[in-house]
């Protein structure tokens, strides 16, 4: 159990600039998501926690004391890669015990250890076999399991459900997340998925082209977005975003009202969660697009000119045709205002 | 009824495409094979021009007991254990350092090949000259051996494999340089992270799922060792008296092909070398192959 | 919070200690690279040193490492006295015959084995993998008194048919053609393409880096070949190729190691730059089907 933190992080590669000057401070027995779209240097910063990858400028904290310098084999971490990394001439029980071997541990230490990791993870019957002979789920567990078995301070994991199927992903998810919570070990998960990064992390750090956008909990990412970008980034579907002009207290899209606002005004990007945006004749002209049935409930794809916006209403409501135009309206004060250049939250 | 015809059309029209490689293949390489099973039957007719007087199986028993063939075959395994062992062990490790991102592995690169490429000739040719008595570089460094290198009992072979494993050096890096790039660079990351040193990585990891390209160039490397022919011819052939320790199994065929004809006996010769080299290939398969673990 | 947790050591020293250690496992790799390096261009590098220098410089002590006025007299001797023109003109000749020959007998022969069924095709794709093991020394008994009795004795031809075959083209090729997708062949059969014209059409151009790769190794092993030219050209100049040709310079009676070391070079150049510019086909050749 550790804190982690990132100082200032930077990493260049040759003249791309992949993170820039990443603040970040983890606590002990967190369990915190990176989240972003791929390129944003999540994993990079997670590789840097490992060791695999070191800074351009700024420094690694594990527990206060600077690792920066520190290679992976002095750090105490753990990782679970997305491939798994398996080793794959070692069997599954070999594979739990290889960084069992590079201590000073005695056999049967070793081997309680090794059983005990693998009945956590269910891999019992399995100790004998090579990974080559495993299903995607079953290697994932014995990474996991070699992950724990030497009780690290900390877990990093890169993307570990992306190459499972849907169904085992979501059994998967809180597998991990009961594991980390029994273990309290602090985690730190990187995944583009944002439906993972809300229900498993304690925390998201939401991250785009190498700058940190916002840190909190899945609830203060979803009500309190700190710019647009995590306002449609987070949530399924993530919040709309149409331009419009504010005027007196009015959201205006071509003359048509969107919504309200305090005053302030001039071109503002206003976001509006998808339940919050109703069919409404004396509202903003939208063309519909789409139409997504989820069952009991309807995703209505539209444009409001540039700007592609989702409607969620219940099935049995009236709904426009494909390629009909509609009129649309925000509706209660869930409506938040960005700047429509730099993306931060106005209001 | 059509359908049979075009079967036949195209087993025919294969049958033609495969026979050029074919008519080659079986005069050239696979008839002359067959043919030694059947000279070396025969002893050599006193006289060119009289016919071959059927010894039987005596001429290869003869043979085999031979000083001169158990001189030979103890030259051609020394060279062999001489050449190989070390060729993929150095062709490894220069690999493995070599395979590291810092600037300028292309130029080492390239330069561990190029003994790959350079022919019998002139590696002899070469090392040939560093050894001449009066004008070597070897004299100016001190090593005047009495007798000279290539008549001494016990350098001359060492003289001979030292070019030999400059050549098997390159293809051995070239191998193993292929094979690293190959390797899945997340499970060496792994091991770092679960606490292996750079020197426990290697071995732990990377020698395993190298495992295979070690294996083939074992045995890629071992076959073109027995048959080793050209240094000894370049540098010391013909044959005479002195130069009995570098006097290799494929150089005797050699022998009794052009210098003293006796097809009979170069048949001997050419099966003892083929049966030995063949069994030493199986047991390094038995031996090895077990222990190559091949990813998937 | 965050600020008042201060890591132990100041950056400063924290950024020499980062340098340092980088500094010594980066020096000893470099180390071990040159040395290597050093050893395996040592022969190349003298051979081109010497052969630059005169006569009497070859024979001093201590010996020149770099020749002080380059003589390039030696180059010219070993083209004039030592005939080495002839004889690259014999190598060029003979490597060209045996590339061309081999790769078309591969294509021809990997394209059936690839594309076709027809009876025997198993046994017949062991024998062409069987001979494979059989290494060229243990036929040069038969092959000898063939030559000699189709009476090819004083021809190029001697020197190059037997090579016109080659298990490990057909084998590389036989793969390529495995790779090309069977819609392919079925798209072309209902465009009512035959199979010759699919070959040449379609399958060859598709191929195209597997040839190069097996063209390249087969000019390596045709130039740099010596058992078979040695039978067939130590007692006939007219034929002899390069590598013989460098033999017989050194066996001869110059007393310059220069001229010698001069035809070394010359032989080694074109394979050198051969595996300089096709470096990517030459890796690719020599660990197909050996790594994966």
């Amino acid at each position: 159990m550790a804190t982690v933190a990132f100082r200032s992080v930077a990493k260049q590669f040759g003249d791309k600039s992949v993170l820039k000057g990443l603040d970040l401070e983890i606590a002990d027995g967190e369990f915190l998501v990176l989240l972003g779209p791929s390129g944003c240097g999540k994993t990079t910063a997670l590789r840097m926690v490992a060791g695999l990858e070191s800074p351009t400028s700024g420094d690694i904290e594990i527990d206060g004391v600077a690792v920066t310098d520190l290679p992976p084999r002095e750090r105490d971490v753990a990782m679970v890669f997305q491939s798994y990394a398996l080793y794959p001439h070692l069997s599954v029980a070999k594979n739990i015990e290889f960084p069992l071997r590079q201590t000073s541990m005695g056999k049967a230490e070793r081997a309680a250890k090794v059983e005990g990791a693998a009945a956590m993870l269910g891999l019992a019957d399995l100790v004998h076999r090579k990974p080559r002979e495993l299903s995607g789920g079953q290697r994932q567990r014995v990474a996991l399991a070699r992950a724990i078995v030497r009780n690290p301070v900390c877990f990093l994991m890169d993307e570990p459900l992306s190459n499972l199927d849907a169904t085992l992903r979501a059994q998967t998810r809180s597998d991990i997340v009961t594991l980390q919570r029994r273990l309290g070990t602090t985690t730190i998960f990187v995944t583009h998925d944002q439906v993972e990064a809300m229900t498993m992390g304690d925390r998201i750090a939401v991250m785009h082209e190498g700058v940190l956008q916002q840190v909190g909990t899945p609830t203060e990412l979803f009500f309190n977005p700190a710019n647009a970008f995590v306002a449609g980034f987070v949530g399924n579907p993530g919040m709309n975003l149409i331009h419009a002009d504010h005027v007196d207290g009015e959201l205006r899209v071509a003359t048509k009202i969107l919504g309200s606002a305090p005053s302030q005004s001039g071109p503002v990007l206003v976001g509006v969660r998808a339940e919050d945006l109703v069919l409404d004749d004396s509202g903003v002209e939208a063309t519909c697009t789409g139409v997504e049935i989820l069952g009991a409930e309807v995703h209505l794809l539209c444009s409001i000119g540039e700007d592609h916006v989702v409607v969620r209403q219940a099935a049995s409501a009236p709904r426009p045709q494909l390629g009909e135009t509609c009129a649309l309206r925000a509706s209660g004060n869930g409506v938040l205002l960005f700047d429509p250049t730099s993306g931060l939250r106005l209001s | 009824m059509s359908r049979r015809l075009d079967r036949t059309k195209e087993a025919g029209l294969a049958y033609l495409l495969i026979a050029p490689a074919f008519v080659l293949a079986l005069v050239f390489i696979i008839y002359p094979f067959m043919r030694n099973f059947s000279l070396f039957l025969y002893h050599a007719p006193p006289y060119p021009g009289l016919p071959s007087h059927f010894a039987g199986l005596s001429q290869f028993t003869t043979m085999l007991t031979s000083s001169s063939f158990l001189q030979g075959l103890e030259a051609t395994l020394l060279y062999t254990v001489l050449v190989v062992p070390i060729g993929v062990l150095l062709g490894l490790i220069l690999a493995v350092v070599a395979h590291q991102k810092l600037k300028g592995m292309a130029i080492y690169r390239t330069i561990f090949a190029t003994t790959a490429v350079s022919s019998v000739a002139v590696a002899a040719v070469i090392f040939g000259t560093f050894m001449n008595p009066v004008l070597g570089l070897l004299p100016w460094l001190g090593i005047n051996p009495n007798p000279p290198i290539l008549q001494s009992p016990t350098w001359a072979m060492v003289a001979m494999a030292v070019i030999g494993l400059w050549q098997f050096m390159g293809l051995s890096f070239i191998l193993f340089s292929a094979g690293l790039q190959s390797l899945p660079e997340e499970v060496l990351e792994a091991a770092r992270i679960d606490g292996a040193s750079e020197v426990g990585v290697f071995w732990k990891v990377t020698v395993p799922l190298l495992s295979p390209t070690i294996f083939y160039a074992i045995t890629v490397g071992t076959i073109g060792a027995m048959y080793t022919f050209g240094q000894m011819d370049l540098l010391v052939g013909p044959f005479s008296a002195q130069y009995v320790h570098v006097n290799t199994l494929a150089y005797q065929i050699y022998q009794y092909v052009v210098t003293e004809p006796n097809p009979g006996l170069a048949a001997c010769i050419s099966i003892a070398l083929f049966l030995i080299t063949a069994v030493i290939t199986f047991v390094n398969f038995r031996f090895l192959e077990r222990r190559v673990t091949y990813a998937n | 919070m965050p600020t008042d947790v201060i890591s132990p050591v100041s950056p400063a020293v924290l950024a020499r200690k980062r340098k340092r250690r980088r500094r010594l496992s980066t020096v000893a790799s470099y180390a071990v690279l040159t040395i290597g390096a050093l050893i395996v261009l040592f022969p190349i590098y003298m051979a081109v040193v010497d052969s630059l220098l005169t006569p009497v410089q070859i024979g001093s002590t201590p010996p020149y490492f770099f020749p002080p006025t380059p003589q390039f007299h030696a180059y010219a001797d070993a083209f004039n006295q030592g005939h080495l023109g002839h004889y690259i003109v014999n190598s060029v000749i003979q490597t060209l015959e045996i590339v061309a020959g081999s790769v078309i007998t591969a294509i021809l022969a990997a394209y059936a084995f690839a594309t076709f069924s027809f009876p025997f095709k198993r046994i017949l794709w062991t024998i062409v993998l069987g001979t494979l093991l059989i290494p060229f020394e243990v036929t040069i008994v038969t092959n000898y008194k063939t030559i000699q009795s189709l009476h090819l004795l004083g021809s190029m031809w001697a020197l190059t048919i037997p090579f016109m075959v080659s298990a490990v083209g057909i084998f590389l090729l036989r793969q390529a053609f495995l790779g090309v997708a069977v819609e392919m062949r079925e798209a072309a059969v209902l465009d009512g393409c035959g199979p010759m014209r699919y070959l040449w059409r379609v399958a060859l151009p598709l191929v195209r880096p597997q040839i190069a790769a097996f063209v390249v190794i087969a000019t390596l092993g045709a130039w740099n070949q010596y058992l078979w030219p040695l039978l067939l050209t130590s007692n006939d100049e007219n034929h002899r190729t390069l590598q013989i040709g460098l033999k017989s310079l050194n066996a001869g009676t110059f007393q310059s190691l220069g001229v010698v070391l001069a035809g070394a070079v010359i032989a080694a150049v074109p394979m050198l730059l051969l595996m300089v510019v096709f470096n990517k086909q030459l890796v690719r050749s020599l660990t197909g089907g050996a790594v994966k």
